[in-house]
């Protein structure tokens, strides 16, 4: 059995990632976690999903910057060593930042282990009795290839799902129609698309306009967006064995 | 004071090799069962045994007291561990003290021989040798072990040359003061409760003040003569009604067992084997603060194994991690886990500081026991 963790920014990330794993690779949503970890304030979200046998815990930091402080509370470099824990997946959003920034990032945060943007990387480490053990880790920045965080990812996946890209392609122009006069803080790229998402999911579902994110995206068949799957690629090696390049 | 720095076991019962290093006052021994957590007592044990077969059976007893039947050639040799080569068996218990270091050492070889020949070195009296020679007695092969225990305590080394068969079970030795004391889970069945404490105003004062944290009755605890001129242990209520120890429930016993035996261990080692047997989990926030204080007073280092996880967070809450910052700390968390690889070791082990348990405790699911 194989229990591996996720970190990832915020709530948003982690209901859009839970509900995918869910939609897509059939995850299962399980009431406790193997890790006996639970959130420490309001900020903090955590989920866990359950797979023939395979456990996944699914954590939100708490947002943006907050990466470091989570993994100190929660002691995650100790839960590292003596846990069972097959593999630790690192979800950040790239915002401004290049690829070996994020990665300086996250890695000072780390003990003993270390992360790779977009690859496997085999970690070995003793545990605290001595033996050798593998966790194997991944550094997934989105959006892959461009500026931008999962809004970025939220907005190209929704362009690849035939029934939604009529939609989207409406609200971005909608968006870009307020940047000159009415809404002047849509010129920063992260909050137009913050403002793209939102108000797409309210349009597109004007009943739960006021309800949460996770209720938005679950009315989303992202099963059907091949960019999606293809920046969530890293998710599908979660309970089963792990591409090491030689 | 004899104050244990690390210690190193080879092929001493189930343990191939295991060394463990940096103890403080208080180590608790914990792991799952068969992980080895009595087995390690006994070698802490046998470092302070005399060269003689009467010190090795003392050790063995502890582990049979609830079955004290038993055949000591046979407890013996499964002293070594069953791995290793039987044709010469061995093993070596290895500690750094405050005060030098001390090995104990046991190898020789197992043959099988004649009945006969076995009465000859046997060390049964005469007349207890006469049965065997009797008609149909006499057993036609008997287990023979010869070898030799070699002691080194701080700078003296001893070696004595043991010979012994199966036919034997009881070896006489000098009773001296002791380095090191045991309690075993269920010692607190016996009685001889009150031995350390009744004799010591200090001491009874403060056993009494204790039990009265667990039953306000109790005024006194002494010896009282029965009709038959023999004497029994007994509590006095504040009534002045008489209540011999039977009475009691397990928890008073247990108590008592442990504060009489931590008097008896002032300036040595005190190894309590699943502290936790007869005690309600609600005592242990009360009894382990005056163990460890009384421990500390004394001059006794602990060693205590427990299954118990509520004994375990009773006991690191004497650490006080939420208010103190003190660079050492007083307690030390040894978890024994049994390994399936072949690295030369089957049994490892965790030694870390009761605050790394504490701090891990709070946020997430760090099993001590496994």
């Amino acid at each position: 059995m194989m229990t591996e963790l996720v970190l990832v920014e915020g709530v948003s990330d982690v209901q859009l990632i839970s509900y995918y794993l869910q939609n897509v690779h059939d995850w299962k949503h399980e009431r406790n976690n193997v890790l006996g970890i639970t959130e420490l304030d309001e900020h903090e979200h955590i989920e866990s999903l359950s797979k023939n046998g395979n456990q996944l815990i699914l954590c939100g930091v708490g947002g943006n910057g907050k990466f470091a402080h989570f993994v100190e509370q929660h002691r995650v470099n100790d839960m590292l060593i003596e846990k069972d824990i097959s593999s630790l997946i690192v979800v950040t959003d790239r915002d401004e930042a290049s690829d070996a920034n994020v990665r300086r990032v996250i890695n000072n945060s780390l003990e003993k282990i270390s992360v790779e943007v977009g690859r496997w990387k085999n970690n070995e480490v003793e545990d605290s009795f001595g033996q050798v053990k593998n966790i194997y880790t991944y550094l997934l920045i989105i959006p892959p290839n461009e500026r931008g965080a999962l809004e970025r990812v939220i907005i190209d996946a929704l362009k690849d799902i035939p029934e939604e890209t009529e939609l989207i392609q409406e609200v971005i122009q909608f968006i870009d129609s307020l940047k000159g006069g009415l809404v002047p803080d849509l010129n920063q790229v992260n909050k137009a698309n913050k403002a793209t998402v939102g108000t797409f999911f309210s349009v597109r579902n004007p009943k739960n306009a006021m309800r949460s994110f996770g209720i938005f995206i679950s009315n989303i068949d992202w099963s059907k967006s091949a960019s999606l799957q293809q920046v969530f690629l890293p998710f599908t090696y979660l309970g089963e064995v792990k591409p090491i390049e030689k | 004071m004899a104050f244990i720095k690390s210690i190193e076991i080879n092929q001493f019962r189930g343990i191939q090799r295991l060394a463990i290093s940096d103890f403080s006052n208080i180590n608790l021994i914990v792991g799952d069962n068969n992980s080895g957590k009595t087995t390690f007592l006994e070698a802490i044990q046998l470092l302070f045994a005399k060269s003689q077969l009467s010190s090795i059976k003392n050790v063995i007893n502890q582990r049979t007291l609830l079955n004290p039947g038993n055949n000591f050639y046979t407890s013996f040799i499964k002293m070594f561990n069953m791995e290793q080569d039987k044709e010469n068996l061995e093993f070596d218990i290895y500690a750094n003290t405050y005060t030098g270091p001390l090995e104990f050492e046991l190898r020789g070889q197992e043959k099988i021989i004649a009945g006969e020949d076995a009465l000859q070195v046997s060390k049964k009296s005469v007349r207890n040798r006469t049965p065997y020679r009797t008609a149909g007695f006499t057993p036609e092969t008997v287990r023979e072990f010869v070898g030799t225990i070699i002691t080194q305590n701080e700078k003296k080394t001893m070696e004595k040359e043991i010979r012994f068969t199966s036919l034997d079970n009881v070896f006489s030795g000098v009773v001296s003061k002791k380095e090191v004391h045991y309690i075993p889970s269920f010692g607190h069945l016996r009685y001889d409760l009150l031995q350390n404490i009744v004799e010591n105003q200090e001491y009874k004062k403060l056993a009494i003040d204790i039990l009265r944290q667990f039953d306000e009755s109790i005024k006194d605890i002494c010896y009282i003569k029965a009709d038959d001129e023999s004497y029994f242990e007994a509590i006095i209520t504040e009534r002045g009604v008489v209540m011999p120890f039977s009475v009691y429930g397990d928890g008073i016993k247990k108590i008592l067992y442990i504060l009489n035996k931590m008097f008896d261990a002032t300036d040595s080692i005190l190894l309590i084997d699943e502290i936790e047997t007869g005690l309600h989990k609600k005592y242990y926030e009360t009894l382990f603060p005056v163990v460890f204080a009384l421990a500390n007073k004394l001059n006794v280092q602990l060693f205590i194994a427990t299954h118990s996880i509520e004994a375990i967070d009773a006991i690191l809450k004497y650490g006080n991690y939420e208010n103190s910052n003190r660079n050492t700390d007083p307690i030390k968390v040894i978890t024994l886990k049994k390994v399936n690889e072949n690295t030369g070791s089957n049994i490892v082990a965790r030694n870390v500081t009761g605050k790394y348990v504490y701090e891990n405790r709070k946020v997430f699911e760090f099993e001590v026991r496994l």
